[in-house]
């Protein structure tokens, strides 16, 4: 991935085995150009706002789209997704949430706080591919979206 | 300030760290027996002054009334010995001497009078000449010394004399009225004394009525017996000094005095009246215990329906102080249980946040390495099947059933354990809509069954939608599983009423099963097929327990292998009207 490219997905996921299967899935689903990894909340929130989070210095990146894990360690997911809506700087950034539970509690919190999709990553993993064709389809669509 | 607030500061009062304050029991029943002792005693003395004083003043009435009456016989005696003295022939007879004419004329006196003794007449010197009825013997003797005479020769005025024995025999007692018998010219010249007998005149004291043990005594000026029904007049005469109620009544005046009688006996109640003029005077004498027995008795009952009050107050002080005190310690009791309570449902809480936040990282760490294996497991399947041998592929797709299974036992588990937590939120459920609903959302994953299901018109409930699904959907889902081998599956879902209770059902004439086991239908992992035959995790008529049971309800079936199964299940809070 060359690196003066700017990132286009930002996947924010901490479990080595499910990067590999996303970046898999999204790869057999030809999404897979520009994807930069972070393995947790505060690696996430660097990575688009700088060191400095609070200045917005000249290392902020901002990606086209965010897959964001629930369950992170350091700054959890629903943290990340907070800061991201809550900065008008960020707001438009479509943010998927990834979870590997159901829990009502968790998509609830999620929709409140502005996000734009959610999957269940299942333990079936031909659902999960499924779920990332849709989310190439998706991709694409936003891709064309004139967003900058 | 309210009864409540009132009551309330005397709980505080009288309960101190959940024991009765004695001391302030002991002054409260103090204040409250005060007015109570404090009016009997008042009411007490009062009644006593008043019935003593009324008791007095109808003994001293009495002594009045025989005082006013002894005095107008005394007058009648004086008016008759002055109307006899007086008569001209009489008065002409004397002063010529001849004292046996002249008591002649006087003869009828004492048959007409017949309190009269004898009359008889006496010169001015006290000599006594004339008599009738005769008594020869006292002729010609001088009675100078005599009281009547001193009296009546001290101003030669008619005079009442003292009560004496008579000279002659039988010596009973007497008392003269000697009036002076005048010439023309007004020179004494002679004494006319009519005796007379103490008992006759003075019959009328014994019928006076003052009660029981009570009687009037006449004494003269002197202080001597006149009349006393316990001395006969007959008898020696008793001297005053021996009787108190005569010596110490003062001679000139009335009242009354409490006195002992000298014989030591009781005490006596005395009133007393002289008679103006004459100087004798009416006592009248009574036991005291007998003079104020009235008063006494209606003390009694005083005093005994003050002890009743007394004791009525008390009790109800009691009663006030035991009930206010109880539930003081009642509601202190019901505090701590509260307080109790309330750290146990704060440690319910706590374990329940940990057992969620424990489920919670179960439902997403679990989950994570599952998705590795069977992520990974396709990858090699789909990518790498070539490099594999058709066994190798096979036991691949173990690996991978075998993953999503767990994944499904996770998920049945964290579902179980949730819907135990969940606190109830109950409203009216149509409850033939949700089976419905239910019913028809599994119908549509039945691709190219026959199916034969009804829903019957269900009496509504109390209960939680959410919950009450999961119900519907697992047995209704168990039912559509164990009735896959029938050509036609037929599906009921009805209500009964038994004894008034409403029991819904479904029924299926599925597989059905051996009802040996029915104990262990509803426990958790616990099944009675094998997975080949009919998958599952055994978790399904766990959750449909524990969702019955949170209702208040009861869940069990009726079974026989090959015959289909009915569950049955109530509800607390069923509507038996809709």
């Amino acid at each position: 991935m060359p690196d003066n490219e700017p990132v286009e997905i930002l996947l924010v996921e901490d479990n080595p085995n499910d990067v590999d299967l996303a970046l898999h899935a999204l790869k057999k689903n030809k999404v897979s150009n520009r994807i930069q990894v972070v393995r947790d909340g505060e690696e996430a929130l660097d990575f688009i706002f700088g060191k400095d989070s609070s200045s917005g210095g000249p290392s902020e990146q901002r990606p086209k789209m965010v897959l964001l894990d629930l369950k992170l360690p350091k700054v959890d997911g629903l943290e990340v997704l907070r800061r991201l809506k809550g900065d008008p700087r960020t707001r438009s950034i479509p943010v998927i949430m990834l979870t590997s539970s159901g829990e009502e509690s968790d998509i609830v919190k999620s929709y409140d706080l502005g996000v734009n999709s959610y999957i269940v990553k299942p333990v079936d993993f031909q659902q999960f591919s499924e779920a990332v064709r849709q989310l190439g389809l998706y991709w694409m669509v936003m891709n064309q979206a004139p967003i900058q | 300030m309210t009864f409540k607030a009132l009551s309330d500061e005397l709980a505080n009062l009288l309960v101190k760290d959940n024991k009765k304050n004695w001391p302030v029991i002991v002054a409260i029943f103090l204040i409250i027996l005060f007015p109570v002792i404090f009016l009997a005693a008042l009411t007490y003395f009062k009644s006593r002054q008043e019935a003593t004083a009324f008791a007095v003043s109808q003994r001293q009435a009495i002594a009045y009334l025989a005082a006013t009456t002894l005095k107008e016989k005394l007058d009648r005696l004086t008016d008759i010995s002055v109307s006899l003295a007086s008569r001209v022939r009489f008065r002409q007879l004397v002063s010529e001497g001849k004292w046996e004419e002249a008591v002649q004329i006087l003869k009828s006196v004492p048959k007409d009078f017949p309190f009269f003794d004898r009359l008889f007449l006496s010169g001015p010197d006290g000599t006594l000449w004339a008599d009738t009825p005769a008594l020869l013997d006292v002729r010609g003797k001088n009675f100078a010394s005599r009281d009547w005479y001193r009296g009546v020769s001290q101003n030669w005025k008619p005079y009442v004399s003292e009560v004496y024995q008579r000279a002659a025999q039988p010596r009973y007692n007497v008392f003269a009225v000697a009036a002076p018998i005048t010439a023309e010219d007004g020179s004494i010249t002679g004494i006319l004394v009519l005796q007379v007998k103490v008992d006759f005149l003075l019959q009328w004291t014994k019928n006076i009525e003052v009660g029981p043990n009570g009687f009037v005594v006449i004494v003269d000026r002197r202080g001597k017996i006149a009349a006393h029904p316990k001395f006969p007049p007959q008898g020696e005469l008793v001297t005053y000094s021996k009787i108190p109620a005569v010596q110490k009544s003062p001679r000139e005046d009335k009242g009354a005095a409490h006195l002992s009688n000298l014989l030591g006996r009781e005490e006596e109640l005395v009133t007393y009246q002289s008679v103006p003029v004459y100087g004798w005077r009416a006592i009248v004498e009574q036991p005291v215990s007998d003079a104020f027995a009235a008063r006494d008795e209606n003390l009694k009952r005083l005093l005994t329906a003050y002890a009743l009050i007394g004791l009525i107050s008390c009790a109800l002080a009691y009663l006030i102080l035991r009930f206010i005190t109880e539930r003081r310690q009642s509601e202190n009791e019901i505090r701590n249980l509260n307080k109790n309570l309330a750290d146990r449902s704060l440690e319910v809480e706590a374990a329940n946040k940990e057992l969620e936040a424990f489920s919670y990282s179960v439902s997403h760490d679990l989950r994570a390495p599952l998705r590795a294996v069977d992520g990974f497991s396709r990858i090699l399947l789909d990518e790498h099947a070539s490099q594999l041998s058709e066994q190798g592929q096979g036991f691949l797709r173990r690996v991978r059933e075998n993953a999503v299974n767990m994944g499904q036992l996770i998920d049945d588990l964290l579902t179980f354990s949730r819907l135990s937590r969940q606190p109830l939120k109950k409203q009216n459920v149509v409850t033939a809509d949700l089976a419905r609903q239910v019913l028809d959302e599994l119908k549509q994953e039945q691709n190219g069954r026959r199916i034969d299901a009804s829903v019957a018109d269900l009496p509504q409930c109390e209960g939680d939608p959410k919950l009450l699904k999961q119900v519907f959907v697992n047995l209704l889902s168990n039912a559509f599983k164990y009735t896959r081998k029938r050509e036609v599956a037929r599906i009921e879902v009805g209500s009964e009423n038994i004894n008034g209770e409403t029991v819904y059902f479904v029924k299926d004439n599925g597989a059905g099963f051996n009802m040996k086991y029915a104990d262990k239908l509803f426990a958790v992992f616990q099944r009675l097929h094998r997975s080949e035959e009919y998958e599952g995790t055994g978790v399904g008529l766990a959750i449909v327990q524990r969702v019955v049971h949170r209702h208040g309800g009861r869940i069990w079936a009726e079974a026989a292998i090959d015959k289909g199964a009915s569950f049955y299940f109530t509800l607390d809070g069923v509507n038996a009207h809709a």
